[in-house]
């Protein structure tokens, strides 16, 4: 049984070659409004073995800020050892997304939390066990692994033209037969 | 001239056969079809959006009440594939503590 990503039919067509290869811009002339741009995005280049063994995953986690800010290299260093370290896997990108942001909601007495986000390639057996490190560890309060079939948008550094804001913006609102919906659909009913 | 068949109202009661504001869409057994284009109501759809991103709370929190209820299909306008791929981030933003599950 080889090592190779079986991929979804769908996905079959954008997957044969590097997932985070850009299609070649428009020049800027010929460019329409809702036809997506791109920018250029620094990634470690990924030896040929893996493109076909391994997918492309993303990991949001979730620490108390007071100690992210004292140890932030130690904690990126430990996700990054699990992944490359013990798993084998490659880091492509990695983030604090956000410093100290007030949570929604009280999560073991914490109010504000720091956000990490990384990118990384590895094969799709070791994520459970990934998945199982990150809930042992203490210091990682809330994780979630997230699997790509295509490389999304943080990696080809495409930004997506919001052709939503281009329409007038549509709030379908109560519509007037409806009698057996709630009632607190909308922002201004309260 | 004689109807073949009965038409109900379908649902949308005090409107009549010619249906209203839903003309033009050929809903169950009211008027037919008026030729007249319909513009994408799922905002999704119009991006072209492959991936909801459940970080991208500019889009996300929009799908929420103000109570941070999930709004329906009908009341977001979002196509079927969208309103799912909606749901599941919105529910991974919650986890995630960057959405409440209530208020």
């Amino acid at each position: 049984m080889t090592d190779e990503i079986q991929h979804s039919p769908k996905a079959n067509a954008v997957v044969t070659k590097d997932a985070t290869a850009v299609p070649a811009a428009t020049p800027e002339a010929e460019r329409k409004p809702w036809e997506p741009v791109y920018v250029k995005v620094d990634l470690p280049p990924v030896p040929p073995e893996m493109l076909k063994t391994t997918r492309i995953y993303e990991v949001f986690l979730l620490f108390d800020p007071t100690e992210a800010t004292k140890s932030w290299d130690k904690l990126v260093e430990f996700v990054k050892g699990l992944v490359e370290g013990r798993h084998g896997g490659l880091v492509l990108k990695t983030d604090n997304w956000a410093d100290s942001r007030k949570l929604a909601y009280e999560i073991k007495g914490l109010r504000r939390g720091t956000y990490m986000l990384m990118y990384f390639r590895a094969k799709p057996a070791i994520i459970n066990t990934l998945d199982a490190e990150l809930r042992l560890d203490d210091r990682v309060v809330r994780h979630m692994i997230v699997m790509h079939e295509k490389a999304p948008d943080q990696l080809t550094g495409r930004v997506r033209q919001r052709a939503a804001e281009d329409f007038e913006e549509e709030d379908f609102g109560r519509r007037r037969d409806d009698d057996w919906g709630d009632d607190d659909y909308g922002y201004d009913d309260d | 001239m004689a109807e073949e068949f009965e038409r109900d109202s379908g649902g949308f009661r005090g409107r009549g056969r010619r249906g209203g504001d839903y003309g033009g869409g050929g809903f169950n057994g009211l008027a037919p079809d008026r030729g007249r284009k319909k513009a994408q109501r799922c905002r999704f759809c119009r991006e072209q959006s492959e991936y909801i991103d459940f970080k991208d709370l500019q889009a996300v929190t929009k799908q929420c009440t103000a109570q941070g209820k999930l709004f329906s299909r009908k009341r977001s306008g979002n196509c079927a594939r969208h309103q799912r791929m909606v749901n599941g981030a919105v529910k991974r933003a919650r986890y995630m503590a960057l959405m409440p599950f209530v208020g």
